[in-house]
């Protein structure tokens, strides 16, 4: 029984992806499939909220690193939110922020894609 | 001291046995006694037909018990301990005629005889029709007494009970027999008449009951080809033989040649005793006809041998397919197999196996063994994937009985090929495959043709499907070996030795979570008193993370010598792995230089859990300077963002290095370790060694874990302690790998 679930919701163009309970090497596929299925509908504004995200491994950390080259792109990127603290330390510690747009809630990081704001 | 056993001696089961052994000699001496009694007895011509009638009936009593021992101790002779086969049973009935035979001739020469029908010349006469008659006896029991094993295969209770009846009937009519004399007139009392009826009712019954038990021949079904010829060939002799026997005791001048009474008295045996050449004459007379009957029922039998032979080789086929498996379990040789034995088995012309193989992506189904036919044209007659798709997912057969009819099989005609038959070798939960078979006549396969198909499929499955679990065991135990070579190997790679330095003490372990792992810790002293040291953690665990941390030890050995510092050397690493680095993958590390003589420290954090540093008063500090992981980046932010961190050890100094799996385990409640318990555990141990402290946050992470649990992530600890410029040089901690 998989403790994880990702919703797709759309805000406009951007798409933000809802993801729910404990990220690790088994449920990694699920974000991957994804976020591959967004890809392959050329949706490449991603935003990641992960205010129900209760854990992250290294591999979980990995899922977005493998696709942002390519959603990068595809002129668009994959923006995350909403994060626990102690989620968002773990990102933290990793330099995430440094490549990443890691923001505090949903509506500044789609607001970021209205900006126009350019990935780091 | 002896002491006599009474109790043995005199044990109930002893004298049991005794008596057992000593009552099987019973019959055999009653036999000779009684015999050479009465013989004697007629020998003084005391029995004839005018002699009393309390006389007479005490000389056929004797004659009857006397005959009883004869049969009695013949069965003795006939005991088995299996069941003989037919052959054997055949073969000894001849070899026990022919050895009468020869005594016969000899008893024939005794040169007394009969001057006529009922005058014998000397009183020797009278011993040799007692000795040719007990011959002539002894002949018929055997042939009827080994008979009875053939008659009783696969026995049913009726077929004993005929048989009980039969033997009855026999000793019935000796005993109704025995008042009458040899040439009776048919004027005599009304008893002897009301006996004559007896007589003639007790003989239609056996004669019923000869027909009866002679066509109990069960046997023949069970016998193959040869045994079938052989058992023909030996029951015409037996047939010859008592037939032979029977004229023998009719007309022994016909036989012995001569035309002389005297030398071969037709009339000796009903002259010694009418009831026994009664019982002599039906014995004979049913082991000729039983013969009879065999050697009928086995020529009619042929023509449908065919159809035993093929069930016979359907069953070694069975056979052999469970012994193929013992030898060999390479699946090529059994799809030939299966093939090939379908079509031996004589169900059809040319067999062929297609199994799907979607490890090589093509959908479309491959045959893997063909038999009678070739690949190609098997191939090219029949739409192999319609045929085996429908067979695999309805699980039942698909019989094509006229391929020119059907659209799945256009050029099956032009291929020789009229019938088909598909049938999917389902394990229950999968098809492994599908068994064609194919026919060159219309409507080839009858009912009981595919239901012994399918059979044989269904056996075929199982070994197939057993050769695969086996296989998969095999790969596993491999797969197993192989990984704990590979944790050797990994365990190779870590330092064995700590390096021996003044001012300070080593302590370090690391355990991977599964086999192998993606941990890695290493120190190396770099030029004089200079120790580099290194935590790494590539994500992931397991085999992919274990070659990387291979990389990453490499890259340390080689790096770490010439690089001046840790930013040197975290660049170096980074664009050193982020070549071969999946791009989901990255590597986190913490690398550090120590100067021994001037106490100083610098170090970087690529990503890394930040190290704990606790001074000797307790106050910890972590050492969070910024810096990405190992290839989350290529480009020269990676360089731009790293930090480095320096500074001057007091002593008591002590910094801890730890990857995540350290405060990340869980317990079973689901609660993190989390960096509290990791420096309140490193404060409580501060004025130990080195390797006192890394000891006690082992022993605290364990304790926390709980009792025999897991741990879910690699986990590696490492401890450095600084004891400052004091006289006294610190041993290096030992290493400990766990």
């Amino acid at each position: 029984m998989s403790n994880f679930s990702v919703a797709f919701r759309d805000a406009g163009d951007v798409t933000v992806l809802a993801i729910c309970g404990e990220l690790d090497a088994h449920t990694a596929p699920e974000l991957e499939s994804a976020i591959k299925k967004c890809r392959d509908e050329g949706k490449a504004k991603l935003v990641v909220n992960g205010s129900d995200l209760e854990y992250i491994s290294s591999a979980g950390l990995g899922v977005f690193m493998a696709f942002i080259e390519e959603i990068r792109a595809l002129d668009g990127d994959i923006k995350i939110c909403a994060l626990k603290s102690k989620i968002f330390n773990v990102f933290d510690l990793l330099g995430f922020p440094l490549i990443y747009h890691i923001v505090e809630t949903e509506e500044e990081a789609i607001s970021l894609f209205k900006q126009g704001i350019k990935p780091i | 001291m002896s002491q006599i056993n009474f109790p043995k001696i005199l044990s109930i089961k002893a004298i049991v046995a005794g008596f057992k052994r000593l009552w099987r000699w019973i019959p055999p001496i009653l036999f000779v006694l009684l015999f050479v009694g009465t013989t004697t007895f007629a020998f003084q011509g005391n029995v004839d037909e005018f002699a009393p009638l309390t006389v007479k009936i005490l000389y056929h009593l004797a004659l009857t018990i006397c005959f009883l021992c004869l049969w009695i101790t013949c069965s003795h002779t006939v005991k088995y301990n299996t069941r003989p086969d037919p052959k054997q049973v055949f073969w000894q009935i001849i070899v026990a005629i022919l050895t009468i035979w020869i005594l016969m001739f000899l008893v024939f020469q005794i040169q007394d005889g009969f001057l006529d029908f009922n005058t014998p010349t000397t009183p020797i006469a009278y011993i040799k029709s007692a000795l040719l008659g007990t011959l002539f006896a002894t002949l018929s029991f055997i042939l009827v007494q080994r008979l009875s094993y053939l008659v009783q295969f696969r026995r049913t209770r009726r077929s004993e009970k005929n048989w009980r009846l039969f033997i009855l009937s026999l000793g019935l009519g000796f005993i109704v027999c025995s008042p009458f004399h040899p040439y009776f007139s048919l004027d005599s009392s009304p008893l002897e008449v009301l006996f004559l009826i007896v007589l003639g009712l007790v003989s239609l019954g056996e004669i019923i009951l000869i027909f009866i038990n002679s066509v109990r021949l069960t046997w023949i079904v069970h016998l193959s080809f040869r045994q079938k010829m052989t058992a023909i060939g030996l029951g015409t002799v037996l047939m010859c033989m008592t037939l032979g026997t029977l004229l023998t005791l009719f007309r022994p001048d016909i036989v012995l040649g001569s035309t002389d009474y005297v030398t071969a008295p037709p009339n000796f045996l009903p002259f010694y005793s009418l009831p026994l050449t009664k019982v002599v004459i039906v014995n004979l007379t049913f082991g000729f006809i039983y013969a009879l009957t065999s050697v009928l029922s086995l020529i009619f039998h042929l023509p449908t041998i065919g159809d035993y032979q093929r069930g016979a080789d359907e069953m070694a086929a069975m056979q052999a397919l469970s012994l193929l498996v013992r030898e060999s379990a390479d699946p090529g040789k059994l799809h030939h197999w299966v093939v090939s034995t379908t079509v031996d088995a004589g169900r059809g012309k040319a067999a062929w196996l297609t199994v799907q193989d979607l490890d090589s992506g093509s959908l479309k189904p491959q045959i893997v063994a063909a038999y009678n036919i070739d690949t190609s044209i098997a191939d090219e007659s029949c739409d192999l994937a319609s045929i085996h798709r429908e067979a695999s997912q309805t699980r039942k057969l698909v019989y094509i009985p006229n391929t020119v009819v059907d659209r799945r099989t256009p050029k099956c005609k032009a291929n020789g090929i009229l019938s088909l038959l598909a049938i999917p070798l389902e394990t229950g939960t999968e098809v492994l495959g599908t068994l064609f078979v194919s026919h060159e006549i219309f409507q080839a396969f009858e009912n009981d043709d595919i239901e012994s198909i399918v059979i044989f499929a269904t056996q075929a499955t199982l070994v197939l499907e057993n050769v695969r679990l086996l296989e998969s065991k095999i790969e596993r135990e491999r797969l197993a070996s192989e990984l704990s070579i590979a944790r050797k190997v990994q365990r190779r790679l870590l330092p064995q030795t700590m390096p021996q330095l003044s001012y300070l003490s080593l302590a370090a372990s690391s355990t991977p979570a599964l086999e192998v792992g993606g941990d890695y810790y290493d120190l190396l002293e770099v030029g004089e008193g200079k120790l580099a040291f290194i935590v790494a953690d590539v994500s992931g665990k397991g085999t992919s993370a274990a070659f990387y941390m291979a990389e990453m030890q490499g890259i340390f050995q080689a790096v770490a010598r010439i690089a001046p510092g840790p930013s040197d050397f975290l660049y170096h690493a980074n664009q050193a792995l982020g070549e071969s680095l999946e791009k989901s993958i990255f590597v986190t590390a913490i690398y550090g230089l120590i100067d021994c003589n001037s106490g100083h420290m610098s170090i970087a954090r690529a990503g890394h859990s930040p190290a704990v540093l606790v001074d000797v008063s307790g106050n910890a500090k972590l050492l969070r300077s910024g810096g990405l992981g190992i290839g989350l980046d290529r480009s020269e932010l990676f360089s731009e963002t790293l930090e480095i961190e320096r500074l001057t050890f007091q002593p008591g100094d002590l910094i801890v290095l730890y990857t995540d799996g350290v405060v990340e385990s869980r317990n079973t409640e689901g609660e993190e370790f989390g960096y509290d318990r990791l420096v309140e555990s490193i404060k409580g141990s501060r004025y130990e060694r080195a390797q006192g402290v890394h000891d006690a946050v082992r022993k605290t992470v364990d304790q926390f874990l709980g009792l025999g649990k897991n741990y879910d992530d690699d986990l590696t600890l490492l401890v450095i302690k600084w004891h400052g410029h004091e006289p006294t040089v610190f041993k290096a901690g030992e290493k400990n790998l766990s």
